[in-house]
């Protein structure tokens, strides 16, 4: 991760699991975007319990991405804005298909999240065409509920033009827990997100408080827990089938 | 699990912490850790944090697994959770594992559990001839207080009493939990009025980046929030100071 520059910077794609691809399937990338000034194991959860939420609809999830917003984004504290792309490294080095994409972190300048979002299906269709594979994979937007709020915010400083085509070209998804996601469908929806709702999905994720008892659960499933529990203790109750 | 090759783990205690003018504690989660999470951790070093920031000293900490016996569905053997609570706890510089619990015949009481760890510390500390009296208070969640406030529930009122006025309770705030005064006149209006001084509140709030920021700011611990590599990397480049 030393001396990244705009210039050698690469697209990372060593962990796309383009074999997962099937034709008449919905074929998803995750990109989540945020600050992460540090990034928290509550992060990587999300994306986990996304990944979960779209294999039950029986959904292909290829790959995911986490995408540190560029510095000059207005907001407080953002100074470390080299060390998040290297712990953004480090906090995704033991996940099996969760990358950094520091793309966003690198620009001179503050990247609007539609152009963004356009980097990552540009530099995934590309990759499609090498590989010679003619599914198309969807790059979708994963954000925290304070995006979706500062987007309806009545002084906001998103264009509302622009979000409605990134809504409806990228859909929404956010993890959110469940007083709190009914809430937020109901402030969309009287919105002038409203005509594009259908695009958002609120999903209900699991409270950052984990419990043991939701750990089971997932194990049961065969879904992921990782994140929830120590990497040394989801090894074990793996190879010793625990709570199956 | 095998009495006779039972030990009282102390590879942990950090016996130079302790300042005679100074209280020190030791820190016991009891629970089922079936399988130990993250949060269990995390909720020890927010404890300890409420403690460290009250100038207190906390010389060590334990995960103390029930045994089997104990009626909850789906409980994975002791040899299990005592193992995953041994691989949980590995990265950690203070919190242990003791599986006395798991290797009684029969299920143990809290105020039993706890006398056992004042045993045990008491005579290290005779050995080590120091004077020094160290608490141990049983932490819970809010859960338990409200199954002891229950009434024929499963605790017994004169024990629960006997049991905080020996030891203390300290009562973590977890997710959505009851404002702290809520929960104080909750405490106040039942028979735990009587030993209200003994009983603490620690607020364990929501766990973000902007708190794990302000936990570094500050110095405190901000382990199992994040993860290890990110925490080093944190500390190595002393991030989040100013």
């Amino acid at each position: 991760m030393q001396n990244l520059t705009k210039e050698n910077y690469i697209f990372p794609k060593q962990k796309l699991q383009l074999k997962k691809i099937e034709k008449d399937k919905i074929n998803r990338v995750l990109i989540f975007c945020g600050s992460f000034n540090p990034p928290t194991i509550g992060h990587l959860r999300v994306l986990e319990d996304i990944a979960n939420h779209f294999s039950l609809l029986d959904q292909n999830i290829i790959g995911g991405y986490i995408s540190p917003v560029n510095q000059k984004y207005k907001k407080k504290d953002l100074t470390v804005g080299d060390y998040r792309i290297e712990m953004c490294d480090l906090a995704t080095k033991s996940s099996s298909w969760i990358m950094l994409d520091p793309w966003e972190a690198l620009q001179d300048e503050y990247i609007r999240t539609k152009i963004s979002l356009e980097h990552f299906q540009k530099e995934i269709d590309t990759i499609l065409e090498k590989e010679k594979i003619e599914e198309k994979v969807k790059v979708s937007l994963v954000c925290g509920s304070d995006v979706i709020e500062s987007m309806i915010a009545p002084d906001t400083f998103w264009i509302k033009e622009q979000v409605i085509e990134l809504t409806k070209k990228f859909n929404i998804i956010c993890g959110l827990r469940d007083t709190t996601a009914d809430n937020l469908k109901e402030k969309i929806s009287k919105s002038y997100l409203e005509p594009v709702q259908e695009y958002i999905h609120i999903i209900k994720t699991s409270p950052m408080s984990i419990s043991s008892t939701m750990v089971r659960n997932l194990a049961n499933k065969k879904l992921s827990f990782k994140y929830f529990v120590l990497d040394p203790v989801m090894d074990y109750i793996l190879k010793n089938q625990l709570y199956i | 699990m095998d009495l006779y090759q039972y030990k009282f783990p102390q590879n942990k205690l950090q016996f130079n912490k302790i300042i005679p003018q100074k209280d020190s504690y030791i820190l016991v989660l009891f629970g089922s850790f079936n399988p130990p999470t993250i949060a269990h951790l995390r909720s020890l070093e927010s404890i300890s944090n409420f403690f460290k920031s009250k100038d207190k000293n906390v010389i060590g900490g334990y995960l103390s697994p029930v045994n089997t016996l104990y009626t909850q569905k789906n409980l994975e053997s002791e040899k299990h959770r005592a193992t995953m609570c041994d691989l949980a706890t590995s990265s950690s510089s203070w919190i242990m594992v003791d599986k006395w619990e798991c290797t009684r015949k029969s299920y143990v009481r809290t105020f039993t559990a706890l006398e056992h760890f004042k045993d045990e510390i008491d005579s290290l500390m005779k050995k080590k001839k120091i004077k020094t009296n160290i608490k141990i208070p049983y932490l819970c969640g809010q859960d338990i207080i409200d199954s002891m406030i229950e009434p024929n529930g499963f605790w017994v009122e004169e024990r629960v009493l006997r049991m905080i006025s020996k030891f203390g309770l300290i009562v973590v705030q977890r997710e959505d939990p009851l404002p702290s005064k809520k929960l104080e006149q909750k405490i106040k209006s039942t028979f735990l009025n009587d030993v209200k001084d003994k009983i603490e509140i620690c607020e364990s709030p929501v766990e973000s980046s902007t708190l794990a920021r302000s936990l570094i700011k500050k110095n405190l611990s901000a382990k199992y929030l994040l993860a290890d590599p990110v925490i080093d990397y944190i500390k190595r480049n002393q991030l989040y100071r100013l």
